[in-house]
């Protein structure tokens, strides 16, 4: 359960959001939307734990496994896809790594280019890698940030496809909410 | 995996990286020739003066 009352976040002078509420029960669906620069990604950072609000109360799982997709994939572009998430997997100490990020990558239609440089990847190919290596973990709670950014229309399907899966907790921030408005249990407007 | 095993995939990953992409090297290399370029009479000198007072 994610609870928060009167989240708010400054830069400085400047207000990113305020007055955020929010009860978010496991495998909940939180649709964070809202125009470029209103907030959301600041939001998620804050869920994410990567930033501290600057008013409110905020309350998370002590032990929460979190997955964490921003607007970057975040992996490193000289490696391969597998030299990639094995690094992440040992980092996790995650059993039977071999096995499950075999399975990520035939998954996401990246098995036969394992081994070639990320860098020499398009962005939608990237955005696939990053969604590989934020479900290595099979995190309990996943926050994407506009998940779909670069993805073609097989891409997207197989981010259909991670949403069906059941047993985790959502926040998707979007500007874009038609792809996923049916799945929301939970909803945050940005204005 | 331990810790030393965190810092040993950490450490292979960051050897990879340069070997690859070679970002480090050129300025830690242009570092390693000034700083010899700058401290070269005093390298002759201290190499010198050993020879004078071992001979």
């Amino acid at each position: 359960m994610i609870s928060a009352r009167g989240l708010a976040k400054r830069y400085g002078d400047k207000r990113v959001f305020a007055g955020v509420d929010l009860d978010l029960p496991d495998g909940g669906f939180l649709l964070v939307t809202g125009p470029n620069g209103s907030g959301k990604t600041t939001l998620l950072r804050v869920l994410a734990r990567l930033a501290a609000p600057t008013a409110g109360r905020l309350e998370l799982p002590e032990r929460q496994t979190i997955g964490y997709l921003g607007h970057e994939p975040l992996v490193y572009r000289e490696l391969t896809p597998l030299e990639n998430l094995t690094l992440f997997g040992r980092l996790y100490r995650l059993p039977e790594r071999g096995e499950r990020i075999g399975m990520l990558l035939e998954r996401f239609g990246l098995w036969e280019v394992r081994h070639e440089r990320v860098a020499s990847f398009s962005r939608g190919m990237q955005q696939r890698l990053g969604l590989c290596r934020v479900l290595l973990h099979s995190p309990a709670l996943l926050l994407l940030d506009e998940p779909t950014n670069a993805l073609d229309a097989a891409g997207l399907a197989l981010l259909d496809g991670v949403f069906a899966e059941q047993g985790r907790t959502w926040v998707v921030a979007t500007h874009e909410p038609g792809r996923v408005e049916h799945l929301a249990t939970e909803r945050i407007a940005f204005a | 995996m331990s810790y030393a095993g965190d810092v040993a995939a950490l450490a292979r990953k960051d050897l990879l990286l340069e070997l690859r992409a070679k970002e480090t090297l050129p300025s830690m290399l242009l570092f390693v020739v000034s700083a010899l370029a700058i401290d070269a009479p005093k390298l002759v000198a201290g190499i010198g003066g050993g020879y004078a007072s071992g001979g």
